[in-house]
């Protein structure tokens, strides 16, 4: 029993040391907090260099996924959890206009959603990696396509813009149809999708295509398996599959901190920090001046004619469209 | 001296225990007998506090300690069920009272040696209580009771369900204990041949009233 | 029996003391639920819901899958439960291990574990999975109320002729059936709730309730959809409870402590015993095998790569060191359990005391304390941001409201353990204590306390295990240096490249077996 009472103590005490820490660092300097998905780890010690510069501290807190994130933003508007939010995209960025959540935004990174296609897999069937959107109905690439649900997964969304962008309105219904017919597999996220359906990268599924990222590949050599070191990617990406993502940074509606958010974005936007991105985030800077790593211009893809809908069209049909997906393949 | 006036008893509506009133002089055994139900051991509960009295009242040496809580009245039990506590030794079970007491270590095993040899079971400290056989566990519960000396001693049948041999042999020794500790007492039994052996004044319950439906 | 004593000041301190374990409830998981409920109800929408069949298809569903669940995981957890509290043999601590190490993992894990022997989702992949869960609940719930049951009440029933079928009609089952029907309850409450593995192994056609709260909420933002689902789910699993509430109080003078039965070679029936053991055990340990292969193996080779990188302190692509990471999990843990197992130790002492049996008091307590396993996670995670925003109650990114919130929902399960050993402890010890001049306080600590010496390790057990794999309310909540083993899990397993992914297999394996470790000992 003393044992755990001490432990208790402990935490206690340790709980208490950090809040009386940031408290007299608020006294001094501006402590902004920025609010983003859990999966942002941006480069080690990258805002050390903006503090120094502004004497603003930069407090990164994490909140689920983007989805999460962004719903829970929305329904906290006026009182958010954070100075500055990371994270919302352009399939979501209209919803949060509609909330007024944030009071200035600008696009800070892109990335490209595409078919990444096992490229031992097919090299070892004598099968040719399929190149249009329209190969994945035909017969020889029957039940090769694992994709994720568009209503829980944002990658999963983005392939269905992407066929709505190149099929059209009114079309796509009927190419969906026929991916179903041709076996096409729905995952619940992306992690399922990646790690189990899929039989590129470390994965051992059965499924040799799926919807990831255009800097799917570059991630799989830099995180190559050591003892089994690759040059090249076992993986590639079907370019013209490509949707465009583009995520936002803004200042949330309610910061007392304007102005300090204001640098921070700036900071964000400037060269040393987007061309620390690719490497931390595995996006695309949108910053011209930014030069990318070898790895990534050797092996990322950032189509040069994505597939895109804009912000507005997507918050007018996202419902009618998901409902219209969910009756076709439920 | 105990003494008891006018104690009743009741349970939701009906009276277990009415007004009963006696006196047990210092040193001496009164035994209380009485068929099943009759409230035998509910007269001992309510003189060390167990239960609620719903009058009456008990005196020690004419102190009045109806009010006192059981922990403060300083009066020994020994059941007829085996209430050893199963987490702790024989040794252990022994100091418990003492323990309570804030008693020194060196107090608690020189008392638990004394009391093992009172009852006859001096290499018994370090047993578990799950290896005592049925007499064993008796004399170890009696053992116990003694050991914080308390004032009164109440014995709630503790001979029953014992082989004749060892009830016999248990008789006698607690009836040599309390005699050479001068300890006041009451016996409470079914068995007439237990309460003429022990008794220097009796009580007889009445059977309990039938309760009307 | 006439009444028993109980001073005034003993009795005002019980009452203000179960003040706590209401109060805590009422606080993080009440508030924060009503507060969401009050925002975004519609009655409307309610009306909506119940008139369409897809919704009332979602419902059926839940009900159904959770009802196989239950059964399914009793039909695997019976005869462990029954081998592993009468006997003892050689691998019995280490097969408890095994058997209760899921409860805890993160659903990508089980589920990953699963999809890779079954390879297809679907309904028996959703009952796998959830009988390699719930097992562990059916175990320790069940599992000290059979082993108090002394040998000796089955053979003298065998001696006055009784067969083997009958004694376990008329002896034992008879004495477990109140902790069968609470554990069957509280699997069914899991099961029904059920989220990870449903939108992992169930494919994104199978719906419940919960996943479907979710897709409402977070997803699609129609929170009023998702209250007035999270209503529906709350009235059915509050129903069930009150059907599986004992109806008689089993009072309990069996011994408290047995011991198991030593399995020798002469045991009769020792095949059956081991059967009994080994086969469940098998279920619920093969997917966790194969997490082990995977976080080894990589394109079907040996690689011991990202052992190495995990144990030298390095998490790839995370910005956090694994001894950080297995820190705060160790504090978050053991935080939790020290306050879910003092509430719960308030709480079932107020239960099972005689003086409240019955009492609307008695009644309110329950109610309250099974509010955690009813309330829908997303709903509950939602409200807590949405509620604790404002100063002086601004909690929502303080990190100690993690532990606390991992507390709300392990009490729950913290009080089915104690309250049976509680009832358990005959009331005569506690006479006997204060006959022998202990006071209210030192009875409570030296016989009571003493005696759930067991109960008090397992639930504290148990409640470290739930808080090391909670990822429902808490992972609405804002954090800042306080990445756990579950979420880091998650985060290394959701980015491509082999060694960000196999690290996740291995902290997965580090996971089930401290978790393994922690269960064959308490």
């Amino acid at each position: 029993m003393k044992r755990f009472i001490f432990l208790i103590t402990a935490v206690v005490a340790l709980s208490s040391c950090t809040s009386a820490a940031t408290e007299t660092a608020q006294e001094k300097t501006t402590t902004l907090t920025l609010l983003a998905y859990d999966a942002f780890t941006p480069e080690p010690g990258i805002f050390d260099s903006f503090t120094n510069d502004t004497g603003i501290a930069v407090k990164i807190v994490t909140g689920g996924d983007s989805g999460v994130l962004i719903s829970k933003a929305i329904l906290t508007a006026g009182k958010p959890e954070g100075d500055v939010l990371w994270g919302v995209d352009n399939t979501m960025l209209s919803r949060a206009q509609q909330a007024s959540l944030l009071t200035s935004y600008e696009p800070v990174d892109i990335g490209d959603i595409c078919l990444n296609a096992d490229t031992d897999w097919f090299a070892s069937r004598n099968l040719a990696i399929p190149t249009r959107l329209e190969d994945l109905v035909l017969p020889q690439y029957r039940g090769l396509v694992v994709t994720q649900d568009p209503v829980a997964s944002s990658p999963g969304l983005g392939f269905l813009l992407g066929t709505i962008a190149h099929f059209g309105e009114g079309k796509w219904q009927k190419y969906w149809s026929a991916l179903q017919s041709n076996g096409v597999h729905i995952a619940p996220d992306w992690t399922t999708a990646y790690t189990i359906d899929f039989s590129g990268g470390s994965g051992n599924g059965k499924y040799p295509l799926v919807v990831s990222y255009g800097s799917s590949p570059p991630a799989e050599v830099l995180y190559a398996d050591p003892s089994a070191p690759i040059t090249e990617p076992t993986t590639s990406v079907i370019e013209s599959s490509c949707f465009r993502q583009t995520e936002y940074v803004g200042v949330l509606r309610g910061s007392k901190h304007i102005t300090a958010s204001q640098q921070l974005i700036s900071f964000l936007l400037g060269k040393k920090f987007q061309e620390s991105m690719p490497l931390s985030l595995f996006v695309f800077p949108v910053n011209p001046d930014a030069t990318l790593p070898d790895l990534f211009t050797k092996f990322a893809v950032r189509a040069k004619t994505p597939l895109t809908i804009s912000p507005q069209d997507i918050e007018k049909n996202r419902e009618k469209w998901l409902n219209e997906w969910r009756a076709l393949l439920l | 001296m105990l003494k008891v006036n006018n104690l009743c008893v009741s349970y939701t509506d009906q009276q277990i225990v009415s007004g009963l009133s006696f006196e047990v002089p210092t040193a001496t055994t009164l035994t209380i007998t009485g068929p099943s139900g009759a409230g035998k051991s509910t007269v001992l509960k309510a003189i060390c506090g167990l239960v609620r009295t719903s009058s009456g009242s008990v005196f020690i040496d004419n102190r009045d300690i109806t009010q006192l809580p059981t922990h403060r009245r300083g009066i020994g039990l020994v059941t007829q069920t085996n209430d050893l506590f199963p987490h702790l030794t024989v040794a252990q079970n022994i100091a418990f009272g003492l323990r309570m007491n804030g008693a020194s270590n060196r107090e608690m095993s020189d008392r638990v040696r004394e009391m093992l040899n009172v009852v006859g079971l001096a290499n018994f400290a370090d047993r578990d209580i799950n290896s005592l056989s049925g007499g064993e566990a008796r004399r170890i519960a009696l053992a116990r009771s003694l050991a914080p000396s308390p004032k009164i001693l109440l014995l709630d049948e503790p001979f029953t369900g014992l082989d004749d041999e060892i009830r016999i042999s248990l008789m006698y020794q607690t009836k040599a204990i309390l005699a050479s500790s001068s300890m006041t007492s009451i016996l409470v039994t079914h068995d007439h041949s237990e309460a003429e052996f022990f008794s220097t004044s009796a009580l007889s319950l009445p059977p309990p009233v039938e309760p009307s439906l | 029996m006439a009444e028993r004593v109980e001073s005034t000041t003993a009795m005002t301190m019980r009452r203000l003391l179960s003040v706590f374990p209401i109060g805590f409830v009422v606080v993080f998981l009440v508030l924060p639920f009503f507060n969401s409920v009050a925002s975004f109800f519609s009655l409307s929408t309610t009306r909506e819901v119940l008139s369409n069949s897809s919704m009332l298809g979602i419902v059926w569903f839940s009900l159904w899958q959770a009802m196989l669940s239950v059964v399914a995981t009793m039909i695997v957890a019976f005869p462990a439960t029954w081998a592993l509290s009468r006997f003892q043999f050689r691998g019995a601590q280490l097969c408890r291990g095994l058997l209760t190490t899921p409860f805890v993992l993160p659903s990508i894990v089980v589920a990953a574990g699963v999809l890779a022997i079954t390879h297809r989702t679907g309904v028996v992949s959703i009952l796998w999975a959830h009988v390699v869960f719930n097992v562990a609940v059916v175990l320790r719930l069940v599992g000290p109320r059979w082993s108090l049951l002394h040998p000796k009440y089955e053979e003298s029933a065998a001696t006055l002729g009784s067969s083997p079928l009958r004694t376990f009609v008329y002896v034992v089952w008879p004495t477990i059936r109140t902790t069968v029907r609470s554990a069957a309850a509280l699997v069914f409450a899991y099961c029904f709730t059920s989220f990870g593995v449903i939108s992992i192994v169930g494919g994104f056609s199978r719906r419940t309730l919960e996943t479907e709260i979710f897709t409402q909420s977070v997803r699609l933002g129609n929170m009023d959809v998702a209250i007035s689902l999270a209503i529906i789910q709350m009235i059915v699993v509050l129903l069930v409870f009150q059907i599986s509430r004992p109806s008689v109080q089993q009072t309990s003078s069996i011994n408290v402590v047995a011991t198991p039965t030593a399995l020798n070679v002469k045991t009769r029936g020792r095949w059956i015993v081991l059967v009994s053991v080994v086969a469940p055990t098998l279920i619920v340990t093969l997917p966790l095998l194969a997490t082990l292969m995977r976080s080894i193996s990589y394109r079907g080779q040996l690689s011991l790569h990202a052992w190495s990188t995990v144990l030298s302190g390095t998490l790839p692509r995370l910005n956090v060191s694994t001894w950080k990471v297995m820190g705060t999990s160790l504090v978050f843990s053991l935080a939790t359990a020290f306050l879910a197992v003092s509430l719960a130790l308030i709480a079932s002492q107020q239960m099972s005391g005689n003086h409240f049996q019955y009492s609307s008091q008695h009644r309110v307590l329950r109610l309250i304390t099974s509010l955690p396993i009813v309330v829908s996670a997303a709903t509950l995670g939602l409200g807590l941001v949405t509620t604790f925003n404002k100063d002086p109650f601004a909690w929502r990114s303080h990190t100690w409201l993690i532990p606390v919130i991992h507390a709300v929902i392990a009490l729950p399960i913290a009080i089915r353990i104690l309250e049976p050993a509680i009832q358990a402890i005959p009331l005569t010890l506690r006479d006997n204590a204060a006959t022998l001049g202990a006071t209210p306080w030192q009875t409570w600590l030296h016989v009571d306390v003493a005696l759930l010496r067991p109960a008090l390790l397992r639930s504290f057990g148990f409640a470290a295990t739930i808080s090391l794999g909670e990822f429902g309310a808490t992972s609405f909540l804002t954090r800042s240096d306080s990445t756990t083993m579950t979420m880091a899990i998650s985060q290394l397993l959701g980015r491509p490249g082999a060694i960000t992914q196999q690290s996740g297999y291995v902290l997965a394996s580090v996971l089930i077996v401290l978790t393994v470790g922690i269960s064959s000992r308490a």
